[in-house]
């Protein structure tokens, strides 16, 4: 225990602040506390998840036969689009920095985030950026409809919406880089004493990667897109052959960006995943301190292979050679993963509770997603896979059943903690068991689409592609229902769950592996105000 | 509990210890990001250096001055040399080439003229842009004189005989045996 | 009834198995008719074992885990951690693995790369959303998209079934075709957007960029029809611009060329035909080429692509209409090149006449002719020269002074570039004029050296009438800082000139 604490206990006269949350709605908004905020970034991406997941129903439904039967093909393309956009920066990434911002704090022993006042206006916005983005879908000429990617010159063909578009990016890129600083920050600066950088738990560590990943790439892709706003509107020629531009350095600026972008969405995964297992294997994780080396080798990896989305634009056989070597090279480390995870559950004792059912799909389903991966490292392969659904199939492998999975879990793991109140096992695991054969029902028939030879982001499809395309429609409206288990479980949970209640632990010797178990459930409004005295290193 | 929060927030000595060294942090991240942005943008030029080096997308550079070049004819080797012409879209051109292949010496100097006739009823500022195939033989492809570096003007229904000086490096790839210069014409009226 | 029939039958293909492959049910990459897809297709399949092997090993180990080591098995945790031996273990296995890998893969690589010598070439343009294919030996060149019948069933509500369309969103109107056993170069560029040229078959696919040249090659083995699909996302009709390639033994491609060089010849057919005809024939040129964006009703799309029906355009001077349709405007191609006069004229008259318009007004191929400045579409480049000469009428005497004007034009368009507008020259490039031996020595070599053409200097006996060549020569003789005095005449030049 620290000097620190003991000069506290002189001070008992001063102002008081506040004691805890505004009432009313105003709590919500002007909120600058961590939980608060998290719950608001939680919140939001979930709602995300299920606008960006009606927009997946649209694409199923249309693909559910070949012949065009709902929607016009620009529509469809709206909506793939919009999908992938709403997903990405919408979902997944605000709902990792949900966890961060409630999680963090908890896990080194903080009483909130370094720069509380920032983190309020990153959420809103978060918010602003989106709702901006959604807005496009209502605008003369439709919504962005060239890919996430914005590839030009289509992109430039994009009616009314495209400024909206671009200052959309902008906002969610702003917000992205204020949270990353701020998780940065916290981690530097807030840690509990005694709290050193390789006695963090792993989720800390895998964020403080991404938060310098986020710093890193976020400007590059604003840069981008707004060189697509100046080409479009103020006459430069960045990327237009007429005015001495390329378009294909576009595309090496995006996946600059790109590629460490799908890493911002993998490496809190693989953080939670760590966190997880470990628990309930009741083992510490096998190689703590590998983990961390092989998340920084990831992270370095990342921005030296982005060409490897672009092997078929004509690069020269020396960057078609070097891509390819140091696309391999990110098998590595994430092997080194997969198999500390294996040992760590090897010869422990295992419990199956909804959040370690999530998480070991999670380790089986991101391998598959990741054997895909090495398949099309390979360029010639490439130059078959490339574009085609086989491609989708690989990355939303190692987006659904990993990311998705992985903020399943971490929902189910901490819910108890967040609300005190314990979820109905039952129904968890009736979610996970659905969620998990249709996930497979959806993406596996789309190896076989892809390897077949059809191309992705079509609306319609040459008739020998019928009935794989259906069974994975199936699998699609299936895998979108089950969801709305999980959204009746938060509900649920946070009116009062099975009635049950819930210790400190929540789960058995959880404190041992984390700072975040020893605080009351559900936590004060101010995490730890005075710094703990003991840190857990039992997941070291 | 609430005692602890006052003590804790409002303890000025500590807090703005940490407060100071959280924003001196946050600046230091900030400059990154302007850092990064600043990365963004100079990826441009650093792109198109890239590009003359290894011959991206057969990127062909801009106007080689001929008296830096000190080839030697290399008469042994015969070059196949495809001039394939493309118009973008609402280019109305006519263009023809004096030839649509020819063989050719590296170090050897040659001129090939182009024929563009405007088939509109107005005056078109036109872009003609260079590339060669395969792309590794891009940066031995050396263009000394070429309509395609200033943007160029034809008046309604004007033809205009072009001439294209270049020379291939005699050090080329053994492999580049048969080239091609595609030059497209882009219209670049944005009306 | 039918529909439920299918989904009864998937879910069966599903329960008995994902692994029964079945002929109609294609699980894997194919094998195609290339050595490079036979190649990819082998090493595919090396990667594909190797990474089975991974995930049985990796899924092995966890599965015997999770059954064995389990609380309610009443397993007690072991607490290790951290072992370097097998740290180090997990770490080189992978590599070696990688390097055995990365071996073929490189092979494989170089085998794609390889371009040279190459038989024949073909440059690819991808436009939205069709494909434009030019033979560089024989001069065929024409444009492929999506069949008339795929076209009609893949209208939203169409009606159609797509099952009862012969290769539904796999047939194009004019296939590729190709000899066999001849090694192909492909030139890929855009004229728009960028796009993709795949056919799985094959083995492989490459970018078309606008303002750019990519190379690839292929050579058939086996005689066949070959389907794919442009794979890059290029825009609202990305699904609907196959290709389809036919590949013919030798003789029956020689015969494919001969064919359809005379009925590319034929096309340039300019006959007047009748108002009925323009229209009805029109409606088929809309429906391929224009309904996808202005609609097949020709409403348009608000913000996107103006209507047709009520256009102020369509209902205006006809001219005006058919310079626009000739020459492009923004987003709008020109479709002076893509479309034959006949086809032009047609679809114009139509536009005027239906779609909502009752112009009741008609325009026939002879007059777009006219407005491409007298020039056949297809054909303009053989065309345009001898049309010229005829023109030219190479018995006129010319004075002095229009010789000199003239030539002072033809100076500018044809030599100026090189010799510079004053006739200095370049250094060490191009020669001077002001000065030059040979243009103030005897005009019959000057004549012989221009219209043969030295070096770099272009045979102009090709490029200029006698009418021009004449006068630029008497130009370069009496202005420049020349003053020789003497001029020719250009019935005197043309004996001189090359032989065409």
């Amino acid at each position: 225990m620290s000097a620190v604490v003991a000069e506290h206990e002189h001070d008992h006269e001063h102002d008081h602040h506040d004691h805890g949350p505004a009432k009313g709605i105003l709590r919500w908004i002007i909120t600058t506390n961590h939980k608060d905020i998290g719950t608001l970034y939680l919140l939001f991406a979930l709602v995300m998840f299920f606008v960006g997941g009606a927009m997946a129903m649209v694409i199923r439904a249309e693909l559910f036969e070949p012949g065009m039967q709902f929607v016009e093909p620009q529509f469809f393309n709206s909506m793939t689009t919009m999908h992938a956009l709403v997903m990405v920066f919408g979902a997944v990434m605000p709902a990792f920095v949900g966890l961060a911002n409630w999680m963090i704090p908890m896990m080194i022993g903080a009483p909130d985030m370094a720069l509380p006042r920032m983190n309020n206006m990153s959420f809103w916005m978060l918010v602003a950026g989106v709702l901006l983005l959604a807005s496009t879908l209502f605008m003369e000429g439709g919504a962005p409809a060239s890919g996430w990617t914005l590839y030009p010159p289509l992109v430039l063909q994009t009616g009314k919406a495209l400024p909206f578009a671009v200052f959309s990016v902008h906002l969610l890129g702003v917000s992205s880089i204020m949270g990353a600083i701020n998780i940065i920050a916290t981690i530097f600066n807030m840690r509990a004493p005694g709290m050193t950088l390789m006695k963090m738990p792993l989720f800390v560590w895998t964020w403080l990667i991404t938060g310098f990943l986020l710093v890193a790439i976020m400007p590059v892709f604003a840069g981008a897109v707004t060189m697509l706003l100046t080409d479009r509107f103020f006459d430069t020629s960045f990327f237009d052959a007429a005015g001495g531009g390329d378009p294909v350095l576009y595309q090496h600026i995006f996946w600059f960006f790109g590629h460490p972008e799908v890493y911002v969405m993998i490496l809190p995964t693989f953080g939670v995943a760590s966190t997880i297992i470990p628990v309930f294997a009741r083992k510490p994780l096998f190689g703590y301190s590998s983990m961390v080396y092989a998340t920084a080798a990831i992270a370095f990896l990342s921005f030296i292979v982005w060409a490897h989305h672009m092997f078929t634009v004509g690069l020269p056989m020396a960057g078609e050679l070097y891509f390819m070597y140091a696309t391999m090279l990110i098998a590595i480390p994430t092997g080194v993963k997969v198999f500390n995870w294996t040992a760590t559950m090897w010869k422990g004792s295992m419990t199956f509770e909804t959040p370690m059912l999530f998480s070991i799909a999670f380790v089986v389903l991101f391998t598959m997603g990741g054997l895909t991966g090495l398949m099309m490292s390979v360029a010639p392969l490439d130059f078959q896979y490339h574009d085609t659904y086989f491609i989708v199939a690989h990355f939303h492998y190692t987006l659904v059943p990993a990311s998705v999975f992985i903020l399943m879990a971490a929902g189910y793991y901490w819910l108890p903690k967040w609300t005190g109140h314990m979820y109905d096992e039952k129904i968890g695991k009736l979610h996970f068991w659905l969620s998990a054969v249709s996930v497979n029902i959806l993406f596996f028939p789309q190896h076989f689409l892809g390897l077949a030879g059809m191309p992705r982001r079509i609306p319609d499809y040459a008739v020998q592609f019928a009935d794989w395309n259906m069974i994975s429609s199936i699998g699609g409206f299936i895998f979108g229902a089950s969801q709305l288990l999980f959204l009746y479980i938060v509900i649920h949970t946070i009116k009062g769950g099975t009635g049950e209640k819930v210790t400190d632990e929540v789960w058995e010797d959880a404190a041992k592996h984390g700072l975040e178990w020893t605080l009351p459930s559900p936590p004060p409004y101010h995490s730890f105000t005075t710094p703990p005295t003991i840190i857990p290193t039992e997941h070291i | 509990m609430h005692l602890c929060v006052c003590r804790y927030a409002s303890h000025v000595s500590v807090n703005s210890n940490v407060e100071q060294k959280n924003s001196r942090l946050a600046l230091k991240l900030l400059l990154v990001v302007l850092g990064m942005t600043g990365f963004g943008f100079a990826l441009i030029p650093l792109y198109d250096v890239l590009c003359e080096l290894t011959g991206i997308n057969g990127k062909v550079g801009t106007r080689v001055d001929s008296s830096t070049l000190n080839y030697v004819v290399d008469k042994e080797r015969n070059l196949g040399l495809d001039l394939v012409t493309s118009l973008g879209k609402a280019t109305p051109l006519i263009v023809e080439t004096e030839t649509k292949s020819l063989q050719i010496h590296p170090g050897q100097f040659y001129v090939v003229n182009y024929r563009v006739h405007n088939q509109a009823d107005k005056a078109l500022t036109i872009r003609a842009v260079p590339s060669v195939a395969p792309g590794v033989a891009a940066a031995d492809f050396k263009i000394i004189e070429c309509f395609c570096f200033e943007p160029l003007r034809l008046e309604a229904g004007e033809a205009k005989n072009l001439p294209l000086r270049f020379v291939v490096n005699p050090g080329i790839a053994q492999q580049s045996n048969h080239l091609a210069l595609a030059i497209t014409f882009l219209n670049t009226n944005k009306d | 009834m039918k529909k439920t029939k299918q989904l009864i039958a998937c879910l069966t293909l599903m329960a008995i198995g994902l692994g029964s492959a079945h002929a109609d049910y294609a699980l894997n990459l194919m094998q195609g008719v290339t050595q490079v897809s036979n190649d990819l297709y082998d090493l595919h399949m090396l990667i594909l074992w190797i990474c089975v092997f991974i995930g049985a090993g990796v899924f092995g180990v966890m599965f015997y885990s999770i059954y064995h080591h389990r609380k309610s098995k009443g397993h007690v945790a072991e607490q290790f951690h951290e072992n370097t031996t097998i740290e180090i273990i997990w770490t080189i296995i992978p590599t070696l693995i990688l390097i055995g890998m990365a071996i073929p893969a490189t092979k494989a690589m170089l085998e794609l790369d390889d371009v040279k010598e190459a038989q024949m070439s073909i440059k690819v343009t991808g436009w939205q959303w069709k494909w434009e294919y030019e033979y560089l030996d024989n001069g065929i060149h024409f444009f492929s998209s999506l069949d008339e019948a795929s076209n009609k069933a893949r209208q939203v509500g169409s009606g159609v079934d797509p099952r009862s369309v012969p290769h539904y969103l796999l047939n194009v109107d004019k296939p590729l075709v190709v000899p066999v056993k001849t090694k192909i170069r492909f030139l890929y560029t855009a004229a728009d957007v960028i796009h993709s040229w795949w056919v799985p078959d094959l083995g492989w696919k490459k970018d078309a960029i606008p303002g750019y040249v990519n190379e690839a090659w292929t050579s058939v083995d086996k005689p066949g029809t070959y389907r794919g699909q442009c794979t890059e996302l290029c825009g609202k009709d990305h699904a609907f611009m196959p290709i389809v390639v036919i590949a013919m033994e030798k003789p029956d491609y020689d015969a494919w060329v001969k064919k359809t060089k005379d009925e590319l010849a034929k096309a340039n057919d300019v006959s007047d035909l009748s108002h009925d005809e323009l229209v009805a024939k029109g409606a088929e040129v809309y429906a391929k080429n224009c309904s996808s964006c202005h609609l097949p009703g020709g409403e348009g799309v608000p913000g996107a692509f103006p209507a047709i029906s009520g256009s102020a355009l369509v209902n205006g001077d006809i001219n005006a209409q058919a310079n626009l349709i000739l020459n492009g405007k923004g987003m709008m191609p020109a479709f002076g090149k893509m479309l034959n006069a006949t086809e032009l004229a047609q679809v114009i008259t139509y536009t005027r006449n239906a779609l909502g318009n009752k112009k009741g007004d008609e325009i026939q191929p002879k007059a777009i002719q006219a407005l491409q400045g007298g020039t056949a579409v297809v054909e303009s480049k053989a065309a345009e020269a001898p049309k010229e000469a005829a023109k030219v009428d190479v018995k006129a005497k010319l004075s002095k002074d229009e010789l000199l004007a003239k030539g002072k034009e033809v100076y500018a368009a044809s030599c100026a570039s090189c010799h510079q507008a004053d006739g200095a020259g370049m250094a060490g490039t191009f020669p001077a004029i002001t000065g030059s031996k040979l243009v103030t020595g005897d005009i019959k070599n000057q004549v012989a050296l221009m219209s043969n053409g030295k070096g770099m200097m272009p045979a102009f006996g090709t490029m200029l009438n006698p009418v021009d060549f004449a006068a630029v020569v008497t130009y370069t003789r009496n202005a420049l800082g020349n003053k020789v005095g003497d001029m020719i005449q250009p019935a005197d030049v043309q004996p001189l000139l090359a032989k065409k």
